[in-house]
């Protein structure tokens, strides 16, 4: 009897030791990729905010070009302060925003590009702006694909079995995916 | 005495072990078969001594299309740039310092892309990638001279890394102590057990079993891009 409680007893602290240490690990591994989904965010805000910079500039160095297009000019300026302002708001708003920016500024593009501005085309400032957007929609898709890795890599995490139960216990949500609406 | 020996040559396997060059096994993996063997072999020429005196991997792909990447260039010189095995190496340019450029020309859909490590966007801007893209290789590949692209190409982006293109001397064989070491163990092996005695005779199998599984990460690699660079077509 007394030997079967000491086994009892052994098994009861091997068994405490083992859960806790599952719980350190597991809480620990959903800390580090909720920092990566973080910091994958992080990278797509700052090629966001990249190109809110960039696009003022090529409105500039086209202007001369395409004055006449005003409706386009006063579509990016309203896009871009909607951008200013949805800085501060959640995930989705600034998506939406980084979007409308976009699509007022391809339209920009298809009419410098598409259209007859020959004077546009062979301008070295204008081309070369052009090649800092084009770059920055790359690494803005690139960004995109990192921050879907790392919310994948989260959110199994946060459903898997054991790291499901610390998830639970301490509060961790799964992410949303980047949805692309391009 | 013997002891104070093997130390010595221990110590002398390793300095020379981690002195050696790391430089990438190879330069230019030519899948569409668009450079003729010397072609490849003189771009590679140019890589390989920009390499050496910058530490900037320059490295030159090309495939017949884009069918893996779902015909997207940009997403194609990304996963290559970061995830492909060439040669067994993953990742252009120093593990660390990013300091890698890929030149991805894909034959069926005439697109090209340049994909900068992180460590390069500095002196590698979009706007020079693309008016590279545009005044040195364009012109070539319209024609069908892919050789004269992709080495006028290179020398305009090793130049910016720093290489001075002037001073280009091939390298000689260009043969590190660790090919030498894994070229020919026996005969080291050999000596070793002659002069060392057993303790480095031992010693010196354990050096070449490490040798053997981190060669990778002694031979360039390892470097990270974030979509740098700038895509085009012929």
């Amino acid at each position: 009897m007394n030997s079967i409680g000491r086994s009892l007893t052994v098994l009861l602290v091997l068994a405490v030791l083992v859960s806790s240490l599952i719980l350190v690990t597991s809480y620990n591994g959903l800390v580090s990729s909720e920092v990566k989904v973080d910091e994958s965010w992080a990278q797509i805000e700052v090629q966001y905010q990249r190109r809110a910079d960039l696009i003022p500039q090529i409105v500039d160095a086209t202007k001369t070009f395409i004055q006449f297009e005003q409706d386009l000019l006063t579509e990016i300026a309203r896009a871009r302060s909607a951008w200013t302002s949805s800085l501060g708001g959640t995930q989705e708003e600034q998506i939406d925003a980084s979007e409308d920016l976009n699509q007022a500024y391809s339209r920009l593009l298809a009419v410098v590009i598409v259209e007859d501005y020959p004077e546009i085309q062979s301008d070295q400032v204008v081309l070369s702006l052009i090649d800092e957007l084009e770059g920055t929609e790359n690494r803005i898709a690139v960004a995109r694909l990192l921050y879907n890795e790392a919310v994948l890599e989260y959110n199994v995490k946060v459903r898997a079995f054991p790291s499901n139960v610390v998830a639970g216990l301490f509060g961790f949500q799964q992410r949303p995916f980047f949805q692309s609406t391009t | 005495m013997r002891q104070a020996l093997t130390l010595a040559l221990l110590v002398f396997t390793w300095s020379s072990f981690l002195h050696a060059r790391a430089l990438r096994p190879g330069y230019v993996y030519d899948y569409a078969y668009l450079l003729t063997e010397a072609e490849a072999q003189a771009i590679a020429g140019v890589c390989r001594a920009a390499d050496n005196v910058t530490g900037a991997e320059i490295v030159v792909v090309t495939v017949e299309n884009l069918d893996e990447w779902g015909g997207d260039i940009n997403l194609a010189r990304f996963r290559v740039f970061n995830e492909y095995s060439l040669d067994g190496v993953v990742g252009i340019g120093k593990k660390g310092e990013d300091n890698g450029v890929l030149i991805l020309l894909s034959y069926e859909d005439r697109s090209w892309g340049i994909e900068v490590g992180l460590g390069l966007e500095g002196v590698l801007t979009d706007s020079k990638i693309g008016r590279i893209g545009r005044e040195r290789l364009e012109p070539y590949l319209r024609d069908g001279d892919y050789y004269t692209g992709l080495f006028v190409t290179v020398a305009q982006i090793a130049e910016e890394v720093g290489y001075d293109v002037e001073s280009f001397e091939p390298l000689d064989d260009g043969l590190s102590m660790v090919d030498v070491l894994l070229s020919d163990p026996l005969s080291i092996i050999f000596w070793l057990f002659m002069y060392g005695g057993p303790g480095a005779f031992a010693a010196i199998l354990v050096l070449l079993a490490i040798l053997l599984v981190f060669r990778a990460r002694f031979s360039g690699g390892g470097g990270r891009s974030r979509g740098g660079g700038g895509s085009g077509r012929w």
